[in-house]
């Protein structure tokens, strides 16, 4: 039991005083990736922007909808999809990526796992504020919208991140399981309506109904177009979070001593 | 007082081979209550470390000899509480430093400042503390205005230079060390010589994995002798000679 506690409390102060070591790591991965080039992580921001553009414009004509309606759907959609699905993914072989270090140094692995998640949030806010303009030339966006979808992202990171923490896990013991997720991620793109408004197709309600990354969307797709808070969906999400949670703890718990041994 | 101790410690490394990692084997012996994966439970590990016993109290400098794949490295990073021993127990207290890799977290990418920082954050240090030294490690490392050029620009002993002085420049109390460093030319290997003498000698405990006895005479006070993961001698080193 002293054990378990040891170790908890050891993972936490991930977030207390050793947050250093992970914001540094995080921002010196995007300042290496771009690093000499003119516009740096601006670059994120302008190839989001002409992806939803470009789609926006011919998805529009091809299902025969609204532009004004489709484009800034379509967009808040896709770029907070955008980035669940590179965190759930760079986060499944945050384990495997820092085995150099974590077979050199103990420290708690929660800043393995923070580096990523934090580099991912570092990433997709230049995405996420092309949606300002874009929804202020449609007329979509108000400022507690705004103020309440920031609270959206900070929810999808507290729930997404205990669940990287699982995959990372799993994908360290099993390697077949990193390929496994990357196409199950591609598969749930289809079903989750990004692309499409789930009023547009019938008969797909109880696969919207039962996927977890809907209700992630939700908390900032709604608040950035219709101007509220999706309680119901918070609430899931909250909940889902904190169980995903105490599971993250307990199977690192578990697996602490043989994680060096997996790398 | 800081002190290490080792209780029985064994350390086997598995092999995870492909049968044996697959996901598939796994599971299918969940689902059949481990009938049919069965043979691929006993799969085939090394046995590094073999009922270590060892007890190393403050102020011990202590010297590992031994073979090639005797376990003196992975002796040293069950120290450094990276692997946990596969039966055993080992207590260990102190701030650990390792010195076994000098530029782990440096990107080449980056320039020397910001991989000052770098390599203090996975060395457990703060920022602010790392500002402290910061001119100590740029007056130690002799980079000057290197420091402000991308460290892929640097040459392998210049790279060693830095990683060296970042890792030297806070104080320890358990220091690890595979080989005793050999880094730059002559005349910074001197410099290098008398900090790491003056950070041992601060440190209560130092553990040196080594291939040579002369070295061990030099710079350690006991010595431990391993072979096949065992220990077969253990003495000081004063009292040998």
């Amino acid at each position: 039991m002293v054990g378990i506690l040891d170790f908890l409390y050891r993972e936490l102060t991930t977030f207390r005083g050793g947050w250093h070591a992970w914001y540094l790591l995080a921002l010196q991965d995007v300042k290496g990736r771009y690093r000499r080039s003119v516009i740096g992580p601006f670059w994120i921001t302008l190839t989001s922007m002409f992806f939803v553009l470009g789609l926006g414009l011919v998805y529009s004509r091809l299902l025969n909808l609204d532009l004004k309606e489709y484009l800034p759907f379509l967009a808040c959609g896709i770029i907070v999809w955008t980035f669940i699905v590179t965190l759930v993914t760079e986060g499944a072989s945050a384990i495997i990526g820092s085995g150099h270090i974590i077979k050199q140094v103990n420290m708690p692995i929660f800043v393995h796992l923070m580096r990523v998640v934090f580099r991912n949030i570092i990433i997709f806010l230049h995405s996420y504020i092309i949606l300002v303009p874009l929804l202020m030339w449609y007329g979509y966006l108000t400022l507690y919208g705004f103020a309440v979808s920031v609270l959206g992202i900070g929810m999808i990171v507290f729930s997404l991140t205990p669940l990287v923490a699982l995959l990372a896990i799993l994908c360290a013991r099993y390697r077949d399981v990193l390929p496994m997720i990357s196409s199950g991620m591609q598969l749930l793109f289809f079903v989750t309506p990004v692309m499409w408004h789930p009023n547009q197709v019938a008969g797909l309600e109880s696969v919207i109904k039962y996927n977890f990354f809907v209700y992630l969307i939700d908390l900032v797709r709604k608040p950035m177009l219709n101007g509220y808070w999706p309680m119901n969906s918070a609430i899931l999400v909250a909940v889902i979070g904190v169980a995903l949670w105490i599971c993250a703890f307990f199977a690192l718990y578990l697996n602490r001593k043989n994680i060096p041994y997996w790398l | 007082m800081n002190y290490i101790t080792a209780e029985s410690v064994t350390v086997d490394y598995p092999i995870l081979d492909l049968a044996r990692r697959s996901f598939k084997k796994d599971a299918l012996s969940w689902v059949t209550g481990g009938r049919v994966g069965q043979d691929s439970k006993n799969h085939l590990s090394i046995r590094a470390l073999d009922c270590i016993d060892l007890e190393v109290k403050a102020g011990d400098k202590l010297g590992l000899l031994g073979h090639n794949g005797s376990g003196k490295s992975t002796l040293l990073k069950v120290m450094a509480q990276v692997y946990w021993p596969t039966s055993g127990v080992l207590k260990a207290r102190g701030k650990v430093t390792s010195l076994l890799d000098l530029t782990l977290g440096m990107e080449m990418e980056a320039t020397g400042y910001e991989n000052i920082f770098l390599r203090g954050a996975i060395l457990g240090v703060k920022p602010n503390e790392i500002k402290k030294t910061v001119s100590d490690i740029a007056e130690f490392s002799g980079l000057g205005d290197y420091l402000r050029l991308p460290i892929r620009t640097y040459s392998s002993g210049m790279l060693v230079r830095l990683g060296f002085s970042i890792s030297t420049a806070f104080p320890a109390d358990i220091i690890l060390m595979d080989e005793w460093l050999g880094v730059g030319d002559a005349q910074f290997q001197e410099e290098a010589n008398n900090r790491l003498n003056e950070m041992t000698s601060k440190a209560s405990i130092l553990v040196l994995a080594s291939h040579s006895p002369e070295l061990i005479k030099k710079a350690c006070n006991r010595c431990v002798r391993l072979e096949h993961g065992k220990i077969i001698e253990d003495f000081l080193i004063g009292e040998q000679s």
